[in-house]
């Protein structure tokens, strides 16, 4: 097989897609990123629980919370700054799965 | 340059499968109005000069897009009126309802593969909403109906023993649709960092994840980082696929899969052992509850608000052994008629040659085909009731 992929590469890398398009001008992409990020900072403050997060992009949100807590609490998700977005693109280009090799 | 010319490539390609399938048939409202969208899409691709896009972003975004309408062409051009399995889609239909508790549209369509044993629930379209967005906000179009797209083998499409591993597949989809898995996962990392689980619980654990027996602490270090073991996370999936399965047709479906593992031992990084599959089955149906399977009926209920259940009715019928279709009156008698068709296949096979005067020597394969034949009529049967009932009340009201 020349190429593979999953459901989650494939997830991730179309909300990826949507984060660059974002950053180079489409700001037609906020109304699909931001609730994401939304959700997950949601999520890290405990204003929302796992069952109330977006089921569509539960792997991103659950990803992004655990992958930098920190930041993702202090986003604040109605005004996300260009070098936040930045910050959210090397957190999913650092996405990777574990494996026990 | 070169990205340009190969999304030219990418659409010519395309073109000439769209060619191909743009006159398919169907037998429904809701496939041939996904079939309009899959047009209007077309001709938007189609007006587009790619040589003029320049951001990187923009090739990606037709590339994903492109994908997508193959993806949909992929399933719908075996669901045409005159292949697509009918009556075992009109099954998963209803146990499909009882679980789309948010009423969202969803089209169950097929593929048939030359694999004898592939049977596959193929997430790509059905559980990345995303496409859907990045469609719309391209192209301003709005797919109303979302495919759930299922694989079976091509030799067995009207198999009514074997296709109740589909009940399966469906699962696969109630499962990553609403996360049940990737939740089970969490619990389980909870309970372990929280030195919840006593001796007993953590020996099922170890017997049903065996990558606990020595990786524990690696497992949850990672998860600490942010990374899941996809192979536990799979796990769980089978576990709980299995489990939705057996509400519909008790353990039929441990049948099949013990015979085509030749009831293995032994994990792989997708499945686990058969003999942990079927024992997970045999406890649920038996009620009896251990960690690992209250964890799973736990982490259902949370993410669904729906219970794992017993979810069909049982009933006694000479029918099949007099060679006619049962009277299904119900749509929990419906999966049960696949519970019944494997009884009659294991144990009733030998009554029909003297119950019917057969003075010829019956096969195995007469038997199949009649088997099949009657399952098929009774569920044809049933479908063509409720739909004439339906019509009536409303005719009625």
């Amino acid at each position: 097989m020349i190429y593979s992929h999953n459901v989650e590469d494939d997830k991730f890398s179309l909300f990826t897609l949507f984060v660059k398009s974002l950053l180079s001008g489409e700001k037609k992409y906020e109304g699909i990123v931001n609730p994401v990020l939304k959700d997950a900072h949601e999520l890290a403050v405990k204003e929302k629980d796992v069952q109330e997060i977006d089921k569509d992009n539960f792997s991103i949100i659950i990803y992004l919370e655990r992958k930098n807590p920190e930041f993702i609490k202090k986003i604040q998700p109605d005004h996300i700054s260009d070098e936040e977005y930045k910050t959210v693109l090397s957190l999913l280009e650092d996405h990777s799965q574990a494996s026990f090799i | 340059m070169n990205d340009q010319r190969l999304l030219d490539l990418h659409f010519s390609q395309l073109t000439k499968a769209w060619n191909k399938s743009k006159n398919n048939k169907y037998s429904d409202r809701q496939k041939k109005s996904y079939q309009k969208k899959l047009e209007q899409l077309y001709d938007k691709l189609a007006e587009e000069d790619f040589s003029t896009l320049t951001d990187p972003n923009q090739i990606a975004a037709r590339y994903k897009i492109i994908t997508f309408f193959f993806k949909s062409l992929e399933f719908l051009d075996y669901s045409v009126i005159n292949l697509i399995p009918f009556e075992i889609v009109q099954c998963l239909e209803i146990a499909l309802k009882e679980w789309n508790t948010k009423k969202e549209n969803y089209i169950i369509v097929t593929s048939f593969s030359n694999y004898m044993n592939h049977f596959s629930f193929d997430s790509l379209i059905a559980l990345n909403d995303s496409y859907h967005k990045l469609i719309e906000a391209v192209y301003s179009i709005k797919f109303e109906s979302k495919l759930i797209q299922i694989n079976l083998p091509r030799f067995l499409s009207r198999d009514y023993l074997a296709n109740v591993v589909l009940y399966h597949e469906l699962g696969h989809f109630i499962d990553r649709k609403n996360n049940i898995s990737l939740n089970g996962y969490r619990m389980i990392m909870d309970d372990l960092a929280n030195n919840k689980l006593d001796e007993t619980q953590m020996k099922q654990l170890v017997k049903y994840f065996p990558h606990f027996l020595s990786h524990t602490q690696m497992i949850i270090d990672n998860y600490n980082a942010g990374k899941i073991h996809p192979e536990i996370q799979y796990h769980i999936a089978e576990y709980f696929s299995d489990l939705f399965a057996s509400q519909y047709i008790d353990e039929c479906s441990s049948y099949y899969l013990e015979y085509i593992t030749q009831k293995s031992p032994n994990k792989t990084t997708k499945h686990p052992s058969t003999t942990n599959r079927v024992e997970m089955v045999s406890s649920f149906i038996n009620s009896e509850y251990h960690y690992v399977l209250k964890l799973i009926m736990d982490a259902t209920t949370a993410m669904t608000g729906n219970e794992l259940k017993v979810r069909y009715k049982s009933f006694e019928s000479e029918d099949f052994i007099n060679l006619i279709p049962v009277e299904i009156k119900s749509e929990e008698e419906l999966h049960y008629l696949f519970v019944y068709g494997w009884k009659m296949w294991l144990n009733e096979y030998s009554k029909f040659k003297p119950h019917n005067g057969m003075s010829w020597d019956l096969k195995p394969s007469k038997v199949y085909e009649i088997i099949n034949n009657l399952i098929e009529k009774s569920i044809g049967n049933y479908i063509v009731k409720s739909h004439w009932d339906k019509v009536q009340q409303n005719v009625s009201a």
